[in-house]
């Protein structure tokens, strides 16, 4: 089995490149020289566990961005492939259970090895360290099995030693196992070669996301349909840290509407990048933290008039080019970038600082913004010139609008959508609708009007979930329209009755529910903030653990030790006695042979017999023992006894070492 | 009664109380014999030297001892042998489940010649009793065994049968067959002074074994060495060994420490320190010493203690015997000096 093992790990090494696997080879060999083992329930398993993944995980650990995504990376399969080598030198170390050579683990272990070894698809690899590698595992399954029986015949001819018949067979078996290996090695190589591509992307795509994701719950491309599109799941999907002027967050915008449907949908945009200076990432100012959650269209999130955005460092952004300057990053979830937010407002009341992703519609785009399409109906157009009639102010036009939606439909979640175009369904049949109808009927009227406007999703944080941190939840999906007045520029208009604002109409998170995500949060926290150790506070970290299993053991095994009863003492022999005990015990320690208070004389210097030649000492201590505990009145035996004790004391000390050398 | 007042005419001037000078040292004569009685048993029994001790201690310090190992160690040779060595009657008892409490103290039976009740002494009545596999029997029975045990007469229908002296009873179990016993339960162990294992013999003293039990067994070759008289005298002596107060708060400090024991349900009682205290002063005794040392009590206390400890069951199923208990209470509690 050993030469199996080396087979995967000389596998391994070949792709990984890694000096660690010498190590571990060395370490596997160790195990056939050396016959100590660890103990099958012992501790400090688990300790050299964490010294070698801990080792593994700073050396060659990358931080994963999206663990998918990670699982094709080269680099992880290294990392696997030594976190299961490390293992099996470990199991290969430790007590084997009774009756095998080499239990199943380590042998599953070293195919795992060498599967991670194989990642490269390397032509040597298939076609001499497969087979060699499968045939040397199959011979030493024979281990597991018990041995083959006595050839009886042999014995009862009184054969005097045992004929290994058992091995001829087995040898067979060697060959057959050799030759399967060989054939199924070259089969094997020939249609997972060939197929390699599919075989990836089928496995990549097993591993993401099946379901292609609405753009965060928005739908990629707006209809106005029966139910508005957004769930109403409670997912979280940003956490903002920091004030938000305006709380509309606009993910993407739309300006053609055709047939019920905002165009251009998702998929059809152009992105380009964008770089730091156009979003004035060198802005200085209070930051808000935006973290997006989920979500993998990348769209990102924010109000509309802010001053600059600050990407995570390292990551990019794209901007559309057709549409209002919306970002998204291809970075995977969660993803985390800044905003600045400018108080700058007007007496509206709203904030217009064009920031960043307010750019004035160039000629082509105006006339798209101000495009009523045919298939509303003409009484459309006449309603909006009543609603405006009177006013030139283009600001007062909007407000106009906006009022007299708010103040003349009502808002529902579910709408039955009769027959005929949705918007003008709506405005003339004063249908109840929700926000989608809203929107979308605030930018036609508007556009009948002459004020360009576009439809635009996103989300409506209310939700403030402790000190300065909003929460934004999928229910929190909302629609609104953007408007460009001359020398203000762009700004958010919402149309939809206050009762139809997420802040109203969302239903209530549950308490169990947030605590769940509390859970997950501080989980999450903690991952990160590991994540992002450096390789010298991981080191410390892990001595730190280390100094406390070696304190906690050497405090347990203070603890068998029993400590000793201290409070009382005995009842006193005569003082003169009690000095001669005392004297004796200095003796003792003069010696280095100070006796610990939980056994007599007699058999501490019995221990120490090897140490010190105490014959004389012994002699002393049978009269002392005799005079203390058998008459301890008699002053005769204790003067005697002072006597025997001076001459003890007037002898040097010789170690035993030093008497046999001269003796 | 004779005999009585001789020993106490003996032992008169012998003040035995602590902190005051006893001057019988063990004479020759008296070790002589015991050494006989050890010699004897050797003869029959190879190699286990340390548990003759053990018993011939226990027999000086008028206890009783429990037999605990597998069969056919030698439990049984021991005890006839031993009675044989003080020319004392044996009896032997082999529990069984159906065994009634009359079978063990004996009973009246009706003589129809005479026409009286005629009393019909059991074989508790004699002087070395073997009472082989007492877990093998009904609690009621084992009762019946250790009361007699405890109190050295039998009382049968309001009369009062005083037991022969010494009493002296070796009582045996198999340690690990639990199918079909009735565990003795710790408070009865109590009784017993001493728990002994013999344990197998080891190569060379099982190879002693075979031959020396070539033609015959070497117990039929025994004489008795000593009288029964003489083992109550020596029982009598060793009852003038000195003990000094600081080796009794010593035995007092260890009992002590293991009533405090959280992994015992219950601690060992005052009868185990008397136990401890007759029998160290029968060790120091035989070691011709008239005075006892804690090194006496720290030989012995494991084979006098820890057969009277009740573990708790965590403790129990966790792994700690009772020896263990009795060795770190050895280890906590320091030594006179």
């Amino acid at each position: 089995m050993i030469a199996a093992t080396l087979v995967a790990f000389y596998a391994l090494y070949l792709t990984s490149g890694s000096w660690l696997l010498l190590l571990l080879a060395v370490g596997l060999l160790g195990t056939y020289f050396v016959p100590a083992r660890l103990a099958r329930a012992s501790s400090a398993a688990w300790i050299i566990r964490l010294l070698a993944y801990g080792s593994i995980a700073t050396l060659y650990g990358s931080k994963p961005g999206n663990a998918a995504d990670w699982l094709f990376e080269a680099r992880a399969f290294n990392v696997i492939g030594l976190l299961a080598a490390a293992e099996l030198v470990l199991q290969a170390w430790r007590e084997p259970p009774p009756g095998a050579r080499y239990h199943a683990v380590i042998i599953l272990l070293s195919g795992i090895v060498f599967l991670a070894g194989c990642n490269t698809f390397d032509d040597s690899f298939v076609r001499y360290l497969t087979p060699l590698y499968i045939a040397l595992t199959i011979l030493a399954l024979r281990a597991l099995q018990p041995r083959a029986a006595l050839d009886k015949s042999a014995m009862n001819k009184g054969a005097t030693h045992r004929v290994p018949t058992g091995y001829k067979i087995h040898l067979m078996r060697g060959w057959l196992a050799l030759s399967l290996a060989v054939t199924g090695g070259a089969v094997m190589h020939y249609s997972v070669w060939t197929y390699r591509g599919e075989l990836m992307s089928w496995g990549a795509q097993f591993f993401r996301e099946r379901r292609l994701p609405q753009s965060v719950g928005m739908a990629s491309q707006p209809s106005l349909g029966s139910t508005f599109e957004a769930q109403d799941s409670p997912t979280r999907v940003l956490r903002i840290e920091g004030a938000l002027s305006d709380d509309h967050l606009r993910g993407m915008t739309f300006d053609t509407y055709i047939n019920g449907r905002w165009e251009p949908s998702f998929e059809n945009r152009n992105w380009r990048d964008v770089s730091l200076a156009e979003l004035h990432s060198d802005m200085r100012g209070p930051r808000t933290r935006v973290t997006r959650l989920v979500g993998r269209g990348g769209l990102l999130f924010m109000p509309l008039n802010v001053a600059a955005v600050i990407p995570t460092e390292g990551s990019e952004m794209m901007r559309d080019t057709t549409q209002g300057r919306t970002l998204r990053t291809s970075d995977p979830p969660p993803y985390a970038y800044e905003i600045i937010l400018s108080n700058q407002g007007s007496e509206l009341g709203i904030p217009i600082h064009q920031g960043p992703l307010c750019a004035p519609p160039d000629a082509v785009q105006h006339a798209r913004y101000l495009d009523v399409p045919a298939e509303i109906d003409s009484r459309v157009r006449a309603l909006a010139q009543r609603i405006v009639r009177g006013l030139d102010d283009p600001t007062d036009r909007i407000e106009a609008v906006a009022e007299y939606l708010m103040a003349h439909h009502s808002y529902s979640r579910r709408t039955r959508h009769g027959p005929g175009e949705p918007v003008s369904t709506f405005l003339l049949k004063k249908k109840t609708a929700h926000c989608e109808y809203f929107a979308s009927a605030a930018v036609i009227l508007l556009r009948c009007v002459g004020v360009p406007a576009r439809y635009v999703t996103g989300y409506y944080a209310h939700e403030r979930a402790g000190k300065n941190i909003t929460v934004v939840r999928q229910h929190d999906a909302h629609a609104w329209a953007e408007c460009f007045v001359d020398g203000v520029g762009w700004i958010t208009v919402d149309a939809t009755p206050a009762d139809g604002r997420p802040d109203e109409a969302a239903p209530p998170v549950p308490f169990w529910l947030r605590a769940w995500e509390w859970l997950q949060d501080q989980v999450s926290a903690t991952r990160d903030r590991l994540a992002n150790l450096t390789r010298g506070q991981l080191a410390l970290l892990m001595l730190g653990v280390l100094a406390l299993w070696a304190l906690e053991r050497w405090r347990l095994s203070r603890r068998q030790k029993a400590p000793l009863q201290t409070g009382f003492t005995y009842s006193a022999p005569p003082a003169d006695l009690a000095t001669l005990a005392r004297r004796f015990e200095a003796w003792l320690q003069q010696r280095g042979l100070s006796c610990p208070d939980n056994c007599t004389w007699q058999e501490h210097l019995e221990e120490k017999l090897s140490v010190v030649d105490s014959t004389a000492a012994k002699v002393f201590l049978k009269e002392y023992y005799a005079v203390r505990f058998g008459r301890p009145e008699d002053q005769r035996a204790v003067t005697q006894l002072s006597a025997m004790l001076e001459s003890l004391e007037k002898q040097e000390f010789v170690p035993r070492e030093h008497m046999e050398k001269n003796q | 009664m004779k005999l009585q007042e001789t020993i106490e005419q003996e032992t008169a001037d012998l003040a035995t109380q602590n902190g005051s000078r006893a001057p019988a040292a063990p004479t020759d004569e008296y070790s002589a014999n015991l050494q006989k009685i050890e010699d004897n048993l050797a003869s029959v029994i190879r190699g286990k030297s340390e548990s003759i001790r053990l018993l011939l201690i226990a027999l000086l310090a008028g206890g009783h001892v429990l037999l605990e190992d597998a069969p056919g160690t030698g439990k049984t040779t021991l005890a006839k042998s031993l009675a044989r060595s003080i020319d004392g009657i044996f009896r032997r008892i082999q529990f069984t489940p159906d065994l009634l409490p009359a079978d063990i103290t004996g009973s009246s039976f009706y003589n129809p010649s005479q026409g009286v009740f005629e009393f019909r002494e059991g074989p508790v009545f004699a002087n070395v009793l073997l009472a082989d596999e007492i877990n093998r029997t009904s609690p009621r029975t084992q009762s019946a065994l250790l009361e007699v045990m405890s109190e050295n007469q039998v009382t049968i229908e309001g009369r009062r049968q005083n037991l022969p002296q010494p009493f002296f009873v070796v009582a045996t179990q198999n340690p690990t067959e639990y199918h079909g016993t009735y565990p003795l339960p710790e408070a009865q162990l109590d009784r017993f002074a001493v728990r002994i294992t013999l344990g197998y013999p080891d190569l060379d003293h099982e190879l002693e074994i075979l031959y020396s039990q070539n033609d015959r067994h070497p117990f039929e070759a025994l004489q008795p060495v000593v009288s029964c008289e003489e083992v109550l005298r020596l029982q009598e002596r060793i009852k003038a060994v000195r003990f000094d107060k600081a080796v009794a708060e010593y035995i007092v400090r260890l009992v002590a420490a293991t009533r405090d024991d959280a992994r015992l349900r219950v601690g060992i009682s005052p009868r185990g320190s008397l136990a401890l205290y007759r029998t160290a002063q029968a060790r120091a005794w035989m070691l011709g010493r008239d005075y006892v040392l804690p090194e006496d009590v720290r030989t012995l206390a494991v084979a006098v203690l820890a057969h009277r400890i009740v573990l708790d069951t965590k403790a129990k199923y966790g792994g700690v015997p009772a020896q263990q208990i009795v060795e770190e209470a050895l280890e906590k509690i320091p030594v006179p000096r």
